[in-house]
């Protein structure tokens, strides 16, 4: 990504400290499953994309809005998280 | 009303606790905080380090660097404050400035 952050990135950003902030909210037992699946999320389509194909960042901040907003809802308490999210998450939480 | 006075009393102390939050031991928290990261470039962690440049963060991690430093001082910082956040001395300076930081 450039130096000097565009909207969009702004936005990106926007929407992944909203997302964390949903994950405060939900139990204590649950919440470290909840951050995995929003750091795996975010960070393995970023990388996925270059800061070049607007329409198609603008089509996953739409995505990411949807998914973020259900999350959102206090009836959602815990989710599914795969062992590759899992790997992931610890590899990147080392990575230099 | 005792009760209200003592309330009030509470409060009064409550803030001038928080007040009392000296630089040095922001500062130390703070530097804590970044340690518990482990993608963090230890080596060139100080006060003048930039979390991109220096601390090798991406944006994103970025993010999660300002919202942990948020949950060690208990407060919740704007957006648009959290995004001008870019090395851990901002990170300080905007605990320090902040009375319900605790």
């Amino acid at each position: 990504m450039s130096a000097t952050q565009s909207g969009l990135q702004k936005e990106v950003i926007a929407l992944y400290r909203r997302a964390l902030r949903m994950v405060r909210t939900k139990p204590e037992t649950t919440r470290p499953k909840f951050t995995t699946f929003v750091r795996y999320s975010f960070k393995t389509q970023a990388a996925a994309i270059s800061p070049r194909q607007v329409s198609a960042i603008e089509h996953l901040l739409r995505k990411g809005k949807r998914q973020v907003e259900m999350y959102e809802d206090p009836k959602v308490r815990d989710l599914f998280v795969s062992n590759e999210m899992r790997e992931w998450d610890a590899r990147d939480r080392r990575r230099q | 009303m005792p009760v209200s006075r003592s309330w009030a009393f509470t409060q009064q102390a409550r803030f001038s606790a928080a007040a009392g939050l000296d630089k040095e031991q922001i500062t130390s928290r703070v530097l804590d905080v970044l340690k518990g990261f482990e993608k963090v470039d230890q080596g060139k962690l100080s006060t003048t380090s930039t979390f991109s440049e220096d601390l090798g963060l991406d944006s994103l991690d970025a993010v999660e660097v300002v919202m942990a430093v948020e949950e060690e001082f208990s407060i919740e910082i704007p957006d648009a404050e959290a995004d001008e956040i870019k090395t851990v001395q901002q990170a300080i300076d905007y605990i320090a400035k902040t009375p319900e930081a605790h």
